[in-house]
């Protein structure tokens, strides 16, 4: 059978499962506690606190710098249960467990900024996405019922072990589990 | 999953998958060939059940050996050339069906051959394919990741989140970490077989008090039912309550200091004393610091000074 030929006959290209646009195999962690911080963020922003707590873990650190990024909120610090940390101290194995990330929350006009932290890839529904499907919702078209990216919202995307927002994510032509929305 | 044409995606005149005509890889299949003799990884992440563990019935152990085949092996197998011609074609039938035998045999031996070549062409493609893909894939991240000569020597915020959460224990404070939980443990069950025989030393005098005889029954109950004991001193019964309880407190802090049981009994401490030879060596420095202060007076009695 002739090259030209059988490239004629073979699979249309993209067909075949490579490692070109999938994320890398770092084991997903559980949402449940990125869940959980998104209620709680949504609490303390309705009764206008203005410093909270969140777990210290590489997800919820993740999740917060994005925030920071992204300026939803205005600090974000290392401390402990009992509240930011004024002098740096090492997290070992000793401390790990009072260690938590402390936020700064902001707010205009006795308005919140962060009004609603929703999850999108749940832990009974992983939703992980191509960069073509990202590209889609960027540009406003409904993928398995995620909703359009609005103006002013931020979608969170975790491509391997990185939590980016979904522009970036776009942009760098990566796909990945499509985390949450931030409204 | 929808129904009809929409199981192929609105499309009409999708033919299923053909099904191959080669069962099995052959033995030209070299990359196949090679990822089959490849050891099975073990450990965490391996595949296979460990040394001790029971596999589920009506399973393999072991996963299947993949069987390579031999095209020509299978050819000449399968449609070998025929041994004897019984006589030759004598008809005009016979010849036609010869020559159509003679033809199936070309054209299945043929079959077998192409489609392995395709295969193997197949394989080349693809991973042709998929280095353009990777080195697509490199330039496109090359023109992304434009870095600046300042990100080796600047920390960016993101350098600093992908740091690691914790510094772990290094190996000598793991080991003092283990030390100091032996040294805990190894504590509290020295003070548990303390506390035990201290109890023992308590039940063991005790048990003098314990009333194993008729003479010492009798004895007591005399005691009890006396009833000149409340005569002798006419306290009221608060009073007697208070006393016990001044005693026993007293007998407390005498038993603390001085390491007794009931003040009379020498207690766990004492008996330590006397068991590691201390309590000799002390009476002997004692005995020997008295004569030393005796001999000292006789020699000096006429002296006034102190």
């Amino acid at each position: 059978m002739d090259f030209k030929e059988l490239q004629e006959l073979d699979l249309p290209f993209g067909t075949e499962k490579s490692s070109y646009r999938s994320t890398s195999n770092v084991p997903n962690m559980s949402l449940v506690k990125l869940a959980h911080t998104c209620a709680h963020l949504q609490n303390c922003t309705r009764v206008r606190l203005s410093l909270t707590s969140i777990p210290y873990t590489k997800l919820q650190l993740q999740f917060a710098y994005n925030l920071y990024k992204q300026g939803f909120i205005s600090s974000l610090q290392k401390g402990s249960t009992k509240g930011p940390d004024e002098d740096y101290v090492e997290v070992t194995p000793d401390n790990i467990s009072t260690r938590r990330l402390w936020l700064g929350l902001k707010y205009r006009e006795n308005k919140p900024i962060l009004n609603k932290l929703q999850l999108i890839s749940k832990p009974s529904v992983r939703i992980i996405l191509e960069n073509d499907d990202l590209k889609k919702i960027c540009s406003g078209t409904i993928v398995r019922k995620i909703k359009p990216l609005q103006p002013g919202e931020l979608i969170l995307v975790r491509c391997g072990s990185e939590v980016m927002d979904i522009n970036d994510a776009v942009f760098k032509k990566l796909g990945g589990e499509v985390l949450c929305r931030i409204n | 999953m929808g129904k009809g044409v929409a199981k192929y995606g609105f499309k009409s005149g999708v033919l299923p998958t053909a099904r191959s005509i080669l069962k099995s890889p052959t033995t030209r299949q070299t990359t196949l060939v090679e990822k089959a003799k490849q050891p099975l990884p073990k450990g965490e992440d391996g595949i296979g059940y460990a040394e001790g563990i029971m596999h589920p019935i009506k399973s393999r152990r072991d996963p299947k050996p993949v069987k390579f085949i031999d095209v020509e092996q299978v050819i000449s197998r399968s449609v070998p050339e025929p041994q004897s011609i019984k006589g030759s074609a004598n008809s005009a039938i016979q010849a036609t069906k010869a020559k159509h035998a003679e033809l199936r045999r070309k054209y299945l031996a043929e079959a077998l051959r192409n489609e392995e070549n395709y295969l193997l062409k197949r394989e080349q493609l693809l991973n042709k394919r998929a280095e353009i893909a990777a080195k697509e894939r490199e330039e496109e991240m090359k023109k992304i990741d434009l870095k600046k000569s300042s990100d080796l020597t600047i920390p960016s915020l993101e350098h600093i989140i992908n740091q690691p959460l914790v510094r772990q224990r290094t190996k000598e404070e793991t080991k003092l970490m283990k030390l100091k939980r032996n040294y805990n443990r190894e504590m509290i069950a020295f003070k548990a077989k303390e506390r035990k025989l201290e109890k023992l030393l308590e039940l063991y005098y005790e048990a003098d008090q314990y009333i194993v005889t008729e003479e010492q029954l009798l004895k007591n109950i005399d005691a009890i039912f006396d009833e000149t004991r409340f005569a002798a001193n006419a306290n009221t019964f608060l009073e007697l309550k208070n006393n016990a309880k001044k005693n026993s407190l007293e007998q407390k802090i005498g038993d603390e200091l001085f390491g007794t049981v009931k003040t009379i009994h020498p207690g766990l401490p004492l008996v330590k004393d006397f068991l590691s030879g201390e309590a000799v060596h002390f009476n002997a420095e004692i005995k020997t610091e008295n004569d030393r202060v005796l001999q000292e007076k006789k020699n000096n009695i006429d002296n006034i000074l102190p």
